[in-house]
């Protein structure tokens, strides 16, 4: 199981949402799917170009912090807009480490929707909790 | 909505939240709205602005402006002002003709190395700052009270050298060009001026850790009370790596090592070992050396010049003669002869002993380090020298050291030590290699170990302009002539590269071989190494044919007797006057606090006019639309039209508008008309990260998505407010039109906030900083941390001036196209550029005084009274012009700052209209394309990437302009002029 919503009333200049899943995998790659959502509709976007990805931090949130901010990054430096995503989380040494792909496709205006440019994951209300068996996120992307 | 209970009435449009209402609050909150918009602001506002009220350091109040709304972190429309404190402002540290006003300003010290300015402290005085005395050419040092005092409003000048040297002067300050002394005013391109290559090491602070105490001295000599004592009243028992003759020790110890001699004698009358020292070298330098002797508080005893005449005996048993002059410094003093034995210095014959690098100096700051190198290698390093044949490069200098065979390891060590310490100085060494040595006078065979030192460009230019040579003074000149010349060179193999990059763009896009040998003769490259270079990947390591050898650079550069050289002019600049950079770096132990999170991009509003009417252009609205939709580039992952390579992106984060300007993309003018005339002091791209570079580097002329975008605006006869005003800010036309630009310095600036985001919630902890809102994650100004975001945050500003200036560029290029006249022709005139992201020193005044703060505005404008010396004389009689964007169905303004705004709001006003609705809720509210049908029949035409971004900038997400506007205009923080509406738009 694994969901997002957008919060009408949140930040209202910039974009909320909040994402919720049984596992630590989901609620990342949900989080992933929200911020793809939020840049272009996903369903016009093939998977032609893939980025592994590898990250560790020492805590989770800043591993989904710096997750999301490798979308964005992506985004910009080779123009590309997002289909979906893998997400492997472990730990170890008391680090957590991501592994990863982002799939995705070259900008082609003719071709895709593009709805909002995000231009950074915020730490505003910036959260990722664990309630009853779920993980939950919160997250504000700057418009 | 709920109004917090606790709110205060200040007055008809100012609502106070007192310190009660949170804990931690350091200063009331301040909102500014009418009684009517309070009810509408949202719940987010009055969490966020008293969120940053709880900031360390914040002045008079948290402030948010009528266009408030629920960002993240501070929230949008707010401002807010740090302390700076007071620290000293040292008007003579900027050095005499070396100055420099920004804060990275290296300021040459009298021990070889250099401080920033922005690191001076309190203590100044007491730093000896390297001047050249215009009478004799020498170099001297002195401390800052004796240097110019710099006026805050004169003018300054940037002058650029051929060796790529900066200059900064006031425009009145004499310079010495070699010939006669000229006003910096009145220098031209072309003309000579005198500079010091010499850079030096940046000086950090020694610790007090002792190097010599009385027990090393007893170990060595005994219980010697008299000795001690004299050590002991001449201030060097305990020596401390912070003692302040330790400087001077530390040359002189590299120096002797080289070329001196320390022993003693067994005095059978006193009973005890009688200690003293030589020194060998030229007359000269011996002179340096004795004044040296005597700061350290000894006499020294004679200078002899003998004839020597002796034979040398090589390992083949052949024998050298060797006669010429010696000349000796003797020094009697007991006590600094056993203080050089107890820093390190070998006793006796050198061949013959085990000599070290003393382990004090490999674990000293690296000015001390150099000390002890450059005093060395003015003994022992081999000067600059060119090959038969190859006059336009230097070989490798060398060094190298006897000892006797037995002694072999220890020469390794020693030699092996050395190369050590030069490759912290980024000076790389080629080879080590055994030579035969000689036979000594005790009839030892001796072996001499030696290394190169590099000879490629930087590896000489970082040997000779971080370390040097102390004691020699031939040498010390020779290398700085050789390190201009190198600089130089180096400039002009930099530009052939750059050159050849921009050929090899024009060459994949169809340019042939003869058009590109075109261009290379026309701009002086050598045709056939560009050609050869079109196809390699090749660095260029040749300087073109008609680059001068060594011995015609020395002809023309050098000035007899002097380690400064002549250079020539290659570009003048006028800096404004504006030394708060300047200023604020003389600040010391500031506890002030600078928030990343508040400041992002500079992103910002210019609007440009035309002496087109309304009549004129809505025939062709929807073409000029169509035609800046396609060349303004726009929406999710838009790339701008120019390839930039990485240096010019430096450039650009550096100089902002005024490298457009330069490089044919805008007019002199616009410039003078945009916010600190374009151009934020300080920036520093190294202190950007790789990534951020990566997000930035396509995307400068393209406005981005969300709110940003590019309107054609009319102005109505009835929405002139003040014409007066209106005239001089240039809207003097019955239904004139008008361009607005929104946008700020795209992912560029975004990545920066967010790499600094994650370094200051990192670092939070260390400075014992909480704040509510990890957006809020926060550094002191002061602290390193703090330091470098306001370095990349200045980068990241200039990106977003010249974002808008290329943006300008094509817009102009735009109009001229349809319209089929000049842009000049046009008048498309920049009426001014504002930013409203920004942090900035300012001085405003606080409990009655006077102060310099770090202002941060997020969605805010600076709004800046008449008089104020930050605006350009042209403004100046009439206050700064305030530029507030609108929605894209309601209209904008354009405004004027007040006094009023100077007393209440830290010269900020708002900048827009501010939102009352979510993105999110706005797209279920309205629809993309029925809202376009709509606004063509309001008469505004739209083009946009994405329906569903239209739909989130509807007019009805936005509170009402002219609400603001009142609030803004009826309590005087800003005046309005003329109210704009929309036409056209091209929305990001």
């Amino acid at each position: 199981m694994k969901s997002y919503k957008f919060l009408d009333d949140v930040a209202i200049a910039d974009i909320a949402f909040e994402a919720e899943a049984d596992s630590l995998n989901g609620v990342f790659i949900a989080c992933g799917e929200a911020v793809f959502e939020t840049i272009s509709d996903v369903e016009k976007v093939d998977k032609i170009k893939v980025y592994d990805i590898s990250l560790k931090s020492d805590t989770l949130e800043k591993l989904l912090y710096d997750f999301l901010e490798t979308i964005v990054y992506y985004k910009d430096t080779d123009s590309v807009v997002f289909n979906s995503c893998e997400v492997k989380i472990e730990e170890k040494d008391n680090n957590f480490l991501l592994k990863g792909k982002i799939y995705g496709e070259y900008i082609n205006r003719n071709k895709h929707e593009l709805y909002s440019d995000v231009k950074a994951i915020t730490m505003h209300m910036f959260k990722l909790e664990k309630k009853g068996d779920n993980y939950k996120a919160t997250v504000v992307l700057d418009i | 909505m709920a109004i917090p209970k606790e709110i205060k009435k200040i007055n008809d449009y100012v609502w106070e939240l007192p310190v009660s209402y949170k804990k931690g609050m350091n200063v009331p909150a301040r909102i500014i709205v009418s009684e009517e918009m309070l009810k509408a602001v949202d719940d987010g506002v009055f969490d966020q602005v008293t969120n940053v009220a709880c900031m360390p350091g914040i002045q008079k109040y948290s402030i948010c402006m009528p266009d408030c709304h629920w960002g993240y972190g501070m929230p949008i429309g707010g401002v807010a002002a740090f302390d700076l404190e007071k620290g000293v402002i040292s008007p003579g540290a900027i050095g005499f003709d070396i100055n420099c006003l920004t804060k990275d300003s290296k300021i040459l010290l009298n021990y070889g190395c250099y401080k920033k300015i922005k690191n001076f402290d309190n203590n100044f005085e007491s730093d000896k700052i390297s001047f050249m005395d215009l009478n004799n050419n020498s170099k001297k040092s002195s401390n800052a009270v004796l240097y110019m005092k710099k006026m805050p409003d004169n003018r300054v000048i940037k002058i650029t050298t051929k060796s790529g040297e900066e200059i900064t002067v006031t425009e009145d300050h004499p310079i010495y060009t070699g010939k006669e002394m000229i006003n910096a005013g009145e220098l031209n391109k072309g003309d000579n001026v005198v500079v010091h290559p010499f850079i030096g090491v940046e000086y950090s602070e020694p610790s007090d850790k002792i190097i010599v105490d009385e027990k090393d001295i007893i170990a060595l000599v005994g219980d010697r009370p008299k000795l001690i004592v004299t050590l002991k009243e001449k201030g060097l028992l305990p020596l401390r790596e912070n003692s302040d003759k330790l400087p001077i020790l530390t040359k002189l110890l590299g120096f002797i090592m080289g070329d001196g001699w320390i022993g003693k004698n067994y005095n059978k009358n006193r009973k005890q070992d009688v200690w003293s020292t030589r020194v060998i070298g030229s007359a000269e330098d011996l002179e340096t050396v004795r004044t040296d002797i005597r700061n350290l508080g000894y006499v020294t005893n004679y200078v002899t010049t003998k004839k020597y005449d002796s034979i040398v005996s090589e390992i083949s048993g052949e024998k050298r003669n060797i006669s010429g002059k010696s000349t000796q410094l003797y020094v009697n003093s007991q006590s600094f002869t056993v203080l050089l034995k107890a820093l390190g210095m070998t006793e006796g014959n050198k061949s013959k002993n085990l000599s070290f690098v003393p382990e004090w100096v490999k674990e000293s700051p690296l000015w001390i380090k150099r000390l002890y190198l450059a005093g060395l290698f003015g003994a022992e390093m081999t000067k600059p020298c060119q090959r038969k044949g190859e006059y336009k490069s230097f070989t490798e200098p060398s060094f190298s050291q006897n000892k006797i065979l037995e002694l072999w390891d220890n020469n390794y060590e020693f030699i092996t030590d050395i190369i050590n310490m030069l490759s912290e100085f980024g000076v790389e060494v080629n080879n080590i290699y055994n030579q035969k040595g000689v036979i000594n006078k005790y009839g030892e065979t001796t072996g001499k170990i030696a290394f190169r030192i590099s000879a490629k460009i930087d590896n000489l230019i970082n040997l000779w302009s971080k370390v040097g040579y102390e004691y020699c003074k031939k040498r010390k000149e020779l290398s700085m002539q050789a390190l201009s010349y190198l600089k130089m060179k180096r400039v002009i193999l930099k530009e052939s590269d750059l050159f050849v990059e921009e050929m090899k763009l024009i060459h994949n896009e169809g340019a042939n071989n003869g058009e590109i040998s075109i261009l290379a003769q026309q701009n002086g490259h050598s045709v056939s190494q560009v050609l050869g270079r079109l196809y390699s990947n090749s660095k260029s390591s040749r300087a073109c044919s008609d680059f001068p050898t060594f011995q015609q650079f020395i002809e023309k550069h050098t000035i007899l007797n002097s380690e400064f050289v002549l250079d020539e002019i290659t570009d003048i600049e006028e800096i404004n006057y504006r030394d708060y950079v300047y200023d604020f770096t003389m600040n010391d132990e500031n506890h002030n606090f600078i928030a990343n999170s508040i400041v992002t991009s500079n992103c910002g509003m210019r609007l440009i006019t035309t002496n087109l009417t309304l009549k004129e252009v809505k025939p062709k609205i929807k073409q000029l639309v169509d035609h800046l939709y396609m060349t303004v580039p726009s929406g999710v992952g838009c790339k701008g039209f120019l390839k930039l390579n990485d240096k010019q992106f430096d450039d650009i984060m550096v100089e902002g508008t005024k490298w457009c300007v330069d490089n044919g993309y805008g007019w002199d003018k616009d410039v003078w008309r945009t916010e600190s005339y374009g151009k934020i002091e300080g920036a520093d791209p190294q202190k950007v990260s790789q990534r951020a570079r990566s997000r930035g580097i396509n995307q400068l002329g393209t406005l981005g998505s969300g709110n940003h975008y590019l309107e054609i605006q009319v102005a109505l006869k009835e929405n002139i407010f003040d014409p007066v005003i209106a005239s001089k800010f240039g809207i003097n036309k019955e239904d004139q039109v008008v361009i607005m630009v929104h946008c700020g310095s795209r992912g560029f600036g975004h990545q920066i906030a967010t790499d600094y985001l994650k370094i200051f919630n990192d670092a939070m902890g260390k400075y014992n900083i909480k704040v509510y809102d990890r957006e809020l994650a926060c550094a002191p100004f002061k602290s390193k941390e703090g330091q470098d975001y306001f370095s990349a945050m200045a980068c990241a500003a200039n990106m977003a001036f010249a974002n808008r200036q290329m943006i300008t560029h094509r817009i102009r290029e735009g109009f001229s196209k349809v319209f089929g006249k000049s842009p000049q022709e046009l008048e498309m005139n920049l009426v001014y550029d504002v930013a409203h992201n920004i942090a900035k020193i300012e001085e405003h005044m606080i409990d009655g005084k006077m102060k310099k703060v770090l202002v941060h505005r997020k969605g805010a404008t600076r709004a800046f009274p008449p008089k104020h010396r930050e605006l350009n004389p042209e403004y100046r009689p009439i206050g700064q012009p305030v530029i507030l964007g609108g929605s894209m169905e309601t209209g904008s303004h354009l405004l004027v700052g007040t006094q009023k705004a100077m007393d209440e709001t830290f010269g900020s006003t708002a900048h827009g209209s501010g939102r009352t609705m979510s993105r999110t809720k706005a797209k279920k509210e309205f629809e993309g394309k029925s809202l376009l049908d709509s606004m063509i029949k309001k008469g505004i035409y739209v083009r946009s990437g994405s329906m569903k971004g239209l739909a989130e900038e509807a007019g009805g997400a936005y509170k009402n302009i002219n609400q603001v506007v009142g609030v803004l205009d009826s309590y005087g923080i800003t005046k309005k002029v003329v109210g704009l509406k929309p036409i056209g738009n091209v929305k990001g």
